[in-house]
């Protein structure tokens, strides 16, 4: 299987159900080394060699790659792809940013239909990672736990009683799991309101980063929140933590819009109306200027404002758009201008 | 106030140095002073105290303690753990027990893991014999409390789930 071909694998699956016009995706994300070699960035080349032979000869024991069905797992070695095809991988939710732009031998094993991926030699050997569309961490977390114990069942894990899997960095031991949820909130951020949650929020534990993790800007109200404890929470406790608190929030943002519903429908209307206006009209659009439009769309998309436009034609032009998704969909490469004629014209084209 | 040297231990002899106008102080612990062969005050001549005073800045100093101590696996000492923040290998969460326990606990607010462990087992750092270790120089060093610290957490790790050695998967 080569990158484009996860293409096929569309992340929301006619999503009407399982996505809310408010969260985004649900993520799992567990870290794990391997006892008897020093964690990543200590090791030399040839070992860094070893480990990534070594986990993919024990992945597949467990979960055969190729086996007649072979849309069960791809397999990618990161320094044999392009710098779109890795970036491709950062957009998809299969690898992390810093997976893409680390050096040395590491690889991602991708099992596109459960939603999971396994990065070898990230910040620490094992990364197991599982993105999915919607509010679900109940259902990820039982997932993730079932597959880790089956890939890592005969492997020595390097963990300890006292202060449970062992990590490169102290801010993953225990668990070594950061469980986190992509939100939309849209009316909290225009109402001011967003700066105040979020620092409450800190102070039971969270983090908040914007859409693409560490030390990004969130766009397009676009939030990402995660725990940050990982020692001494069960991981249940630090799911229950997390999906409380996310209620709350989401509760929250559906309150405000009514509110601005009852005082200012005709501005938030213009705003949706607006924003259609613009996507279906424009021939170059950036990214960052879609995120920003599309954010009014989603939000007409809730309040029932533009009942023509569907929710996965939104997501969908979501997840294309973004830059290197764009070059393997138009199966060109193609420069920072052209990517924004292009991108507008297929937005044109979904929009109707 | 806490020893200049190693900054972990209750400062007991204080030495102030006045040259010119200019004061400079020297805050020690009983076993950093007993290293810097300045033990006994009154057995303390005036090249003992100003040899206490060396032209390394004081902060240096502080990082020589903290320099050692080192993994034996890896080679990492905990110094460059700090400046890095990433440690080198799962040997050195043994060689910087307690150290660690203490910046887990700034980071977590928790010292201790609570949740599941691997499905195949796992072979156990030996923390029985780093604590048993530890609580033995306490109660020599007449440490009651951290001693009692180091007991209840000898304790607790007798009592948890999940200490066991690794099993045999044949």
């Amino acid at each position: 299987m080569n990158v484009k071909d996860l293409l096929q694998y569309p992340f929301w699956n006619n999503c009407e159900e399982e996505c809310s016009d408010i969260v985004l995706t649900t993520r799992i994300r567990l870290a794990r080394n391997l006892s008897k070699y020093p964690f990543v960035h200590q090791c030399q080349e040839e070992q860094k060699k070893e480990i990534v032979a070594y986990l993919k000869e024990q992945m597949e024991q467990v979960l055969p790659m190729s086996s007649g069905d072979h849309d069960l797992c791809a397999y990618f070695d990161l320094n044999s792809l392009s710098d779109v095809e890795k970036l491709f991988l950062v957009e998809h939710f299969v690898v992390s940013k810093e997976h893409m732009d680390m050096k040395g031998p590491r690889s991602v094993a991708v099992f596109p239909k459960e939603h999971m991926s396994v990065m070898f030699n990230e910040e620490d050997h094992l990364r197991l990672q599982s993105v999915r569309p919607g509010f679900c961490l109940e259902s990820a977390w039982a997932d993730m736990n079932g597959f880790d114990d089956l890939l890592t069942q005969k492997m020595d894990i390097a963990y300890s009683s006292q202060w449970g899997y062992l990590t490169a960095c102290p801010t993953n031991v225990g668990t070594g799991m950061r469980a986190s949820v992509m939100l939309h909130l849209p009316c909290l951020t225009m109402t001011n309101q967003i700066t105040k949650i979020f620092e409450a929020v800190s102070k039971l534990g969270l983090t908040v980063r914007g859409m693409y993790g560490e030390g990004s800007n969130s766009n397009g109200h676009i939030y990402q929140l995660s725990n940050q404890v990982t020692l001494g929470l069960s991981e249940e406790e630090i799911v229950d933590n997390l999906s409380r608190i996310i209620k709350r929030i989401i509760e929250h943002e559906y309150t405000v819009r009514e509110q601005l519903l009852q005082k200012k429908q005709t501005e938030l209307e213009d705003k949706v109306y607006r924003a259609y206006a613009v996507l279906k009209a424009a021939r170059m659009m950036s990214y960052g200027e879609m995120i920003n439009l599309l954010s009014f769309l989603w939000l007409g998309y809730g309040l029932k404002m533009l009942t023509h436009v569907k929710i996965n034609t939104i997501y969908e032009l979501f997840l294309l758009s973004q830059p290197a998704h764009l070059q393997l969909y138009s199966g060109q490469v193609l420069k920072a201008n052209e990517r924004d004629k292009y991108r507008a014209e297929l937005i044109r084209t979904k929009l109707g | 106030m806490l020893c200049d040297r190693c900054n972990q231990n209750k400062a007991t002899l204080h030495v102030t140095r006045t040259v010119e106008g200019n004061v400079t102080e020297l805050h020690l612990c009983s076993l950093c002073a007993k290293d810097q062969g300045l033990e006994d005050p009154s057995q303390l001549s005036l090249s003992d105290i100003l040899a206490g005073f060396s032209d390394i800045p004081s902060n240096q100093i502080k990082n020589k303690a903290l320099a050692l101590p080192r993994c034996n696996n890896c080679g990492m000492t905990f110094n460059q753990f700090k400046s890095g923040e990433r440690l080198g290998c799962a040997s050195c969460y043994q060689a910087f027990y307690e150290r660690l326990g203490e910046v887990l606990k700034r980071i977590h607010g928790r010292a201790s893991h609570k949740g599941k462990s691997p499905l195949g087992g796992f072979s156990s750092i030996d923390e029985k014999e780093v604590l048993q270790k530890a609580l033995k120089e306490a109660i020599e060093k007449e440490d009651f409390e951290k001693a009692a610290t180091l007991r209840d957490q000898l304790r607790q790790l007798n009592q948890a789930p999940g200490s066991q050695e690794k099993k045999d998967l044949s």
